[in-house]
């Protein structure tokens, strides 16, 4: 058959499961939630989702795994108002719209400014959708076929890559996905159904629960981080911004930039480890590269807001490929997703294309019409939206901790989470403060199980001979690509040592 | 002790512990013998590894005398720290007291004196107006939400509605 014409019939099924009343009322809810989260700083998109899970509870799968995706992207339509307001990031992925953003707010264009990121948002989110459409399809199809030692190698490749493509030190990283194995391994194995690890509390038979894990490392963690700036307080004037709309000429003037910078933050976003902030600096570079006039970068050039705010929602688009063609999750916002929807028996990857191809494309479908969405309420809304800047992180706080305590209660009726909850608060925190990443703990605890699972399998396939993972061709080309990114990784951090210790010699 | 030691210590002893803990799984008589302890293994040899090469180049950095020592607080900075762990136990601990409670009072008092607590705790016992408003109205507002579009039951507990 024709895979155009399958694609689109698809993507129609989609449509028809996006424009439901109940799915519509959620996408709008979901993408204006996520833009308040993005916007407000020290709440990153894991942490929003995390909080907001318990929204999904009484959900079907297509309606949460649809409003996940909206808070998600709506965060990267948030996350550049305190960028160009405040010249303080939303989330990670707006640090480089402060470059140009707040410059120009300083020359009274904040309006323009935030008229640029809300349609450079919508741009990038819009194409890189299409971009997707095209490439779930061959990946889904592939992804099917993988056995387990297949299976394996890409998912040691997913981890690997978080830990090596992520900035900071490596060695950390890797002891926080030995951290996050360890967890995963706690309970009852599931070929065995020998009891490992769990130190005779009979809560930990079926292991810790993720999702708890997730909302204690994210949520809890973060509001004990932001403890120590309780009397930070932002003073906007709404009466500054000015009108939010761009001109022809300014219109212009980012188009090809924008049009650069989706691609790159699409293909970024599919890799694992990459992820927003990595693209939206790449985009920012590409564009002072070429730009006739690099001088003006930094001081208020609107195609330093236009380039990185169309890389960073092309990211979150790029993103949801790996983690809906297969179920492999390549950033901590992601794999928190990914804990949600597996609470609800939705389990992401190839055989959700397979056997509930309208989940998975009016997940898709409804990306399209959430951007739309979202810059029909975000242009006439920036101003209120930007007045929510004024609540006090003493008051926002209590309440992000009160979410993340009422959220955790439901997962399993028990108040052990509680505890579970506090335990891996002041494990974040302290992993935070040791510069130890989260997201490699995040993943290897969400994958353990499968990664172990897989492993175990593809040894008993092949007799218990380990090189099935080199004598398969695709098994072969993860294991060598996760290699590369190892050698690529460790050579990057040579390099940087060398030149420090240069800079103290000098 | 610096902070990058700390960080390297964590897991040697993680992976020792781990490691000890695996060898000792009872053998099982289905299945693969090596199956159970063949995965651990690896992960806490690993761990192993990560936290003997961050104690390594820890020592070796303290050696070269490469690293001054910069983390000398002054007095403000660490009253402002142990204010901080202050109120981080304390957060931490009303968060156990809530888990204890939760079963027995139900959701909405039970909420409310966890809410209670860290609005004095973060926003300062002078506002207590404030304090009362945003504790009532965020357990109110939650277990209404719940019990009407998220179709989640919480425990009642005395209040009998």
């Amino acid at each position: 058959m024709n895979l155009q014409l399958g694609t689109f019939s698809y993507l129609m099924l989609g449509f028809r499961q996006a424009i439901t009343p109940i799915n519509l009322v959620w996408l709008t809810a979901g993408g204006l939630l996520g833009t308040i989260i993005g916007m407000l700083p020290g709440l990153g998109p894991a942490t929003g989702i995390a909080v907001l899970i318990p929204i999904t509870y009484g959900m079907n799968p297509a309606t949460a795994l649809i409003t996940m995706a909206a808070i998600y992207y709506g965060a990267m339509f948030g996350g550049s108002r305190s960028s160009i307001m405040l010249n303080i990031p939303g989330c990670a992925s707006s640090i480089v719209t402060c470059f140009d953003g707040y410059p120009m707010t300083q020359k009274g264009e904040a309006g323009k400014a935030l008229a640029t990121s809300a349609i450079a948002s919508f741009v990038g989110g819009l194409i890189s959708v299409v971009m997707m459409t095209f490439l779930t399809m061959p990946v889904a199809n592939a992804a099917l076929k993988f056995g387990p030692a297949e299976m394996f190698s890409v998912m040691l490749f997913a981890l690997t890559a978080t830990v090596a493509l992520s900035q900071g030190s490596i060695v950390k990283g890797f002891a926080s996905l030995a951290i996050g194995f360890m967890l995963s391994t706690i309970g009852i194995d599931a070929q065995t159904g020998l009891q490992r690890f769990t130190l005779g509390i009979t809560e930990l038979q079926d292991g810790v629960d993720f999702l708890v894990v997730m909302i204690g490392l994210y949520a809890v963690a973060e509001v004990f981080r932001n403890y120590s700036a309780i009397d930070r307080k932002y003073e906007i004037s709404t009466k500054s911004i000015g009108k939010v709309f761009m001109t022809r000429e300014d219109f212009r003037k980012s188009l090809m930039p924008m049009l650069r910078s989706t691609p790159l933050g699409f293909i970024v976003g599919v890799l694992p480890g990459m992820g927003g902030s990595i693209a939206t600096m790449m985009a920012y570079a590409m564009e002072k590269q070429i730009s006739k006039h690099p001088e003006e970068f930094g001081k208020g050039a609107i195609e330093g807001v236009a380039a990185p705010e169309a890389a960073n929602n092309a990211a979150s688009s790029g993103a949801m490929v790996p983690l809906l063609t297969m179920g492999i999750p390549g950033s901590g916002t992601t794999a928190v997703m990914l804990g949600a929807l597996m609470m609800l028996g939705v389990r992401p990857g190839p055989l959700l294309f397979q056997q509930h191809p309208e989940v998975a494309w009016g997940v898709i479908a409804s990306m399209i019409v959430g951007n739309v969405i979202l810059i029909i309420i975000n242009l006439p809304l920036v101003v209120p939206l930007v007045k929510l800047l004024n609540i006090p992180q003493r008051i926002l706080l209590p309440i992000i901790m009160g979410l993340a305590f009422m959220g955790t209660y439901p997962i399993n009726y028990s108040t052990f989470d509680f505890f579970l909850l506090s335990l891996f608060g002041l494990v974040g925190y302290g992993m935070s403060r040791l510069d130890i990443p989260i997201p490699p703990l995040v993943l290897a605890l969400i994958l353990g199980s499968n990664t172990e699972q897989s492993l175990r399998r593809a040894l008993t396939i092949a007799n218990g001979n380990p090189m099935t993972f080199l004598q398969k061709p695709i098994s072969l080309a993860f294991i060598v690509l996760t290699v590369l990114s190892l050698v690529y990784s460790f050579m990057r951090e040579a390099k940087a040592k060398r030149k420090r210790a240069g800079a103290v010699s000098a | 002790m610096t902070r990058n030691l700390t960080a390297g210590l964590i897991p040697v002893v993680l992976g020792v512990v781990y490691l000890f803990m695996t060898l000792r799984l009872p053998d099982v008589s289905i299945g693969d013998p090596l199956g159970p302890r063949l995965f651990p293994m690896i992960v806490g040899i690993g761990s192993l590894v990560c936290g003997v090469l961050l104690v390594a180049g820890e020592i070796r950095a303290a050696k070269g005398g490469a690293r001054q020592r910069a983390d000398e607080e002054t007095a403000v900075e660490r009253s402002a720290r142990k204010a901080l762990y202050g109120k981080i136990g304390l957060t931490i601990l009303a968060g156990v007291v809530y888990g204890f409670i939760l079963d027995t009072v139900g959701y909405l008092i039970s909420t409310f004196v966890f809410m209670m607590i860290l609005m004095c705790l973060v926003n300062t016992i002078r506002r207590m107006v404030e304090n009362t408003v945003v504790s009532i109205g965020f357990s109110v507002v939650t277990y209404v939400l719940f019990a009407t579009i998220f179709q989640v039951s919480l425990p009642r507990g005395i209040l009998a509605f």
